[in-house]
């Protein structure tokens, strides 16, 4: 899949970017080198081809971080635009290499939203390599709800789940905010109302301890690490 | 018997650094007990990524000795609050340190939280 997209971005005349494991290279490079029309080695020494491991791209700061990950796909736009003199790039990642993060991290799914605001502003094509066998159900619907088309036995399909990113994170926000129990839903309107949770506590006679665990579970299900975030997270879901 | 209210102060006795940390900063009194331990959770996270481990020690202590001697709520602080936070992935999100990587100083005791008994090898 990726080297017919690759090979078809260097005949073009493209800047190809992809982030590919140094051992699965030979094979793509094989696949990608044809006689008489693209000069694989050539297009290496230029730049016109460059391949990143999970470790100089995804996990680059140790961690992965979406923020940095856009960082890095628009530092390699603004070069290949720019100086580069390339009128378009193909970028490719393959994230069966980062199976770990893409498993179990929601800035992921993120990442993969806004990566489409970034094919919106350059003249790009992005494609996101998965092996949906390895995929659960929770990632593969996020998989749906993040990438407009899909390329599915050499077929190029418009994708009737995509969510354009601020429809995306709306959704997200529903889902997650759905998913709090009635007490943690009470307990985090509170909350962003100011109160204690003492005070949450006593009118119901409630114990201290019930409350403060229900305002931990509505900070790990809803992904936020203090009160000011949750004061913005049920802003931005009151917002119509 | 330790009690609710003691157990987030002697993490902290026991971890001194916690204070001035940014997570201690995110922690507000009202947010109760439940979140000032997740976030000295979060503390620790950022020590052990700095390989900075010298409290390590007393705070398992302190871990332990609540689970031996604590009430059913101090208790429940321990095992649904901080050994459930020490196991969430997202915890370590922006880290490079891993759960797996607290094993060590991790008592029989603690040990016994179905979390932790998931993740062990």
């Amino acid at each position: 899949m990726l080297a017919p997209y690759v090979h078809g971005g260097l005949v073009a005349g493209e800047k190809c970017a992809c982030i590919v494991e140094v051992a699965d290279r030979p094979a793509l490079l094989a696949q990608v080198r044809r006689p008489g029309d693209v000069d694989v080695e050539g297009c290496l020494a230029s730049g016109q081809l460059e391949l990143f491991t999970s470790a100089e791209s995804y996990l680059r700061r140790g961690s992965f971080s979406g923020d940095d990950m856009v960082d890095f796909w628009t530092t390699s736009l603004d070069g290949a635009l720019g100086a580069g003199g390339y009128d378009a790039v193909r970028h490719a990642g393959d994230t069966v290499v980062v199976s770990e993060v893409v498993e179990v991290f929601d800035d992921f799914a993120i990442y993969e939203s806004q990566l489409n605001l970034l094919v919106g502003r350059y003249p790009q094509t992005m494609l996101c390599l998965y092996d949906i066998r390895e995929l659960g159900a929770g990632v593969l619907l996020e998989v749906l709800r993040t990438h407009p088309k899909l390329l599915m036995g050499g077929l190029v399909i418009d994708n009737p789940h995509y969510l354009p990113p601020d429809e995306y994170l709306a959704s997200r926000r529903v889902r997650v905010w759905a998913a709090l129990s009635d007490e943690e839903r009470r307990v985090a309107e509170l909350a962003v109302e100011g109160l204690r949770t003492t005070e949450m506590a006593a009118p119901r006679s409630s114990s201290s301890h019930d409350v403060d665990r229900a305002l931990h579970g509505v900070f790990r299900k809803l992904g936020v690490e203090s009160r000011d975030d949750l004061v913005r997270f049920v802003t931005e879901r009151r917002r119509p | 018997m330790i009690t609710y209210l003691e157990v987030h102060p002697l993490l902290v006795a026991a971890c001194p650094s916690f204070a001035g940390s940014k997570p201690a900063a995110l922690a507000e009194e009202g947010d109760g007990e439940f979140i000032r331990v997740g976030q000295l959770v979060r503390h620790l996270i950022h020590l052990l990524d700095a390989e900075d481990t010298e409290s390590f020690t007393a705070v398992f202590g302190v871990v332990d000795w609540v689970l031996a001697e604590g009430d059913a709520e101090a208790k429940s602080l321990i095992d649904n609050g901080f050994l459930d936070d020490l196991t969430n992935p997202e915890m370590y999100a922006d880290a490079t340190s891993r759960f797996a990587d607290f094993v060590p100083w991790l008592t029989p005791r603690a040990k016994r939280h179905p979390a932790v008994r998931r993740l062990l090898p």
